[in-house]
């Protein structure tokens, strides 16, 4: 499942005062099974350029082409779309409505045509992908549940859907430590093992660095940076033009470097940064900083 | 299909109908809507278009906006031309089976039509030129005048305030859970009636939920900062007419009594 975007243009409110250009001619190309990390600003058109991939908006001019199928041609159903590219907006928790935790995972497989049976195994299995208990949740009402867990039924949801792209818009906003690993961990166990094309909107560059395999980086409409995570970081300078900032391991190895202790710089997650301080630890004995 | 509500939208721009006092606006556009019911001809209503297509020029507010203003109603409007057409006793000029057309009921019906259309744009180039603070200051300054709902003045422009600050919110809730049933392959354009009424419950459930929690935010915000109504309440910013509001009463009231001429020119008859 491939996506490719050309020459992508958004313009909101043509022609009126509040007109508003929020995707810039955007180019880019996605293969099957990547984990991409999208990163911007507030207002850089990330969330504008992802409601392009399941058609919620049409481009004002360009081209989305989805396995070979441009989306937005003539005859193209909704339906055959959301099959296959699933979004979690922000704060899914917001759109649950029905009485139970099993009837509002269902919504979406029902809506696309799975049979009961199918419906029956998509959604005990997406509730457990998630990390709830089946057999507990399913008969309660998902206004009863904490803020956590609705986001993860809300999640549940769309993966009960079978997406073989799936985006997700700052999953893990307003959650704690524990819930934003826990459900990183799900999102990332969901590529390696079932191959599903994750899109991931972040304002976290710790979470994008750890997890993409690939970084989009979105600065007013435009695509500024498409390339692997060592390479979007290399230039702190650069990105923080922009408003954003590197991971925090790489601050601690800039700030030390800038001190004047000779470390290398180029560590981007966590883990690499510890490696690198034992490393220096070790060649200078522990006792020389 | 939410961007088309123009009701209660604010468009910004510099104009001596925007510069109006609130008040002056209120006023006349409440003088405009009965007068509209006082016109009994197509004199009228061509003196009503006129002084209308004046006020738009002056407000710099594209014409468009406010025919996108019509939009949403025009269901409405058609059904109130069809039934006025279609139920009008008076001298028969066409007839199909059981339909009958009157003469009566073609005039009926473009006078109705164009009452309509002028209400609404009347009243939306109100809302549009002027900003929902100064709406309800210039509300609340009105209300005041009234013997016996004057006490409750305040609480009463607030509520409007805060209904007209909503309209913008909860649309954008309202597309932004669209977009997210959507996305789960909702569909709310195909159907029948009731399958239609009945995808709507996926928008409308979150949707209260939210509103609810928002009102129930918005309470405990105003009371933890001490809002406790209009009494022993001032303002930074106070409600003064200026010269230019002299001058739009004196049009107002000299296109009102042109309106109630018209009364008296003979009656067109389009058949």
């Amino acid at each position: 499942m491939s996506v490719s975007v050309k020459n992508l243009t958004h313009v909101y409110a043509q022609g009126s005062v509040f007109e508003y250009t929020a995707v810039k001619d955007v180019s880019l190309e996605v293969g099957a099974h990547e984990f991409i990390g999208i990163i911007g600003h507030t207002g850089s058109g990330k969330s504008t350029f992802i409601q392009h991939l399941n058609r919620l908006l049409v481009p004002t001019s360009g081209t989305v082409v989805i396995n070979g199928i441009d989306i937005n041609q003539k005859g193209v159903l909704m339906k055959d779309i959301v099959k296959r590219v699933g979004i979690v907006f922000q704060y899914p928790e917001y759109q649950l409505f029905e009485e139970t935790v099993y009837k509002d995972v269902a919504f979406g497989p029902k809506n696309i045509g799975f049979d009961d049976e199918k419906i029956d195994f998509y959604v005990r299995e997406s509730i457990e992908l998630v990390g709830l208990d089946f057999d507990k949740v399913k008969e309660v009402s998902p206004f009863d549940l904490s803020g956590g867990q609705k986001r993860r039924v809300a999640i549940a949801g769309v993966l009960a859907m079978k997406p073989q792209i799936l985006i997700l818009d700052e999953p893990t906003s307003g959650l704690d430590p524990m819930g934003r690993y826990e459900i990183l961990e799900c999102i990332k166990n969901m590529n390696k093992q079932k191959g599903i094309c994750i899109f991931l909107v972040s304002h976290s560059m710790d979470d994008v660095a750890q997890y993409a395999d690939r970084i989009m980086v979105f600065n007013e409409g435009k695509l500024v940076m498409f390339d692997e995570p060592s390479k979007v970081f290399a230039d702190s300078g650069k990105i923080k033009e922009m408003g954003l900032d590197v991971p925090q391991g790489k601050q601690v190895l800039e700030a030390l470097k800038s001190r004047g202790v000779n470390v290398d710089t180029s560590a981007y997650t966590t883990e690499d940064t510890i490696k690198e301080l034992l490393k220096f630890f070790k060649k200078n004995g522990g006792n020389n900083v | 299909m939410f961007k088309d509500i123009t009701i209660g939208q604010y468009y910004p721009t510099d104009s001596i109908i925007h510069k109006l006092d609130p008040r002056t606006k209120i006023n006349s556009t409440l003088l405009y809507i009965i007068f509209l019911f006082v016109v009994n001809n197509l004199w009228g209503y061509m003196a009503a278009f006129v002084f209308l297509a004046f006020v738009v020029t002056l407000s710099k507010v594209p014409v468009k906006y406010i025919l996108k203003g019509l939009k949403p109603l025009v269901i409405i409007i058609t059904l109130t031309v069809l039934l006025n057409m279609l139920w009008t006793p008076g001298n028969v000029i066409f007839q199909v089976w059981i339909i009958k057309i009157t003469d009566m009921g073609i005039n009926n019906a473009v006078n109705m039509g164009l009452r309509l259309i002028l209400l609404i744009s009347g009243t939306s180039i109100m809302t549009l030129t002027t900003s929902t603070l100064d709406l309800t200051d210039g509300l609340e300054a009105d209300i005041k005048k009234v013997p016996l709902v004057k006490r409750i003045a305040h609480e009463l422009s607030m509520m409007m305030s805060i209904a007209l600050r909503f309209i913008p919110t909860l649309t954008e809730e309202t597309e932004r859970i669209m977009k997210a049933q959507k996305s789960r392959g909702a569909d709310f354009e195909s159907g029948n009636v009731i399958a239609r009424a009945k995808s709507l419950i996926p928008i409308l459930v979150p949707l209260f939920v939210s509103a609810f929690q928002r009102a129930n935010e918005l309470a405990m915000a105003m009371e933890s900062r001490c809002y406790h109504g209009g009494e022993n309440r001032t303002r930074l910013k106070q409600l003064k007419y200026k010269k230019r509001d002299a001058w739009a009463y004196i049009l107002v009231f000299a296109v009102m009594a042109a309106l109630t001429a018209t009364r008296f020119l003979p009656a067109v008859n389009l058949v």
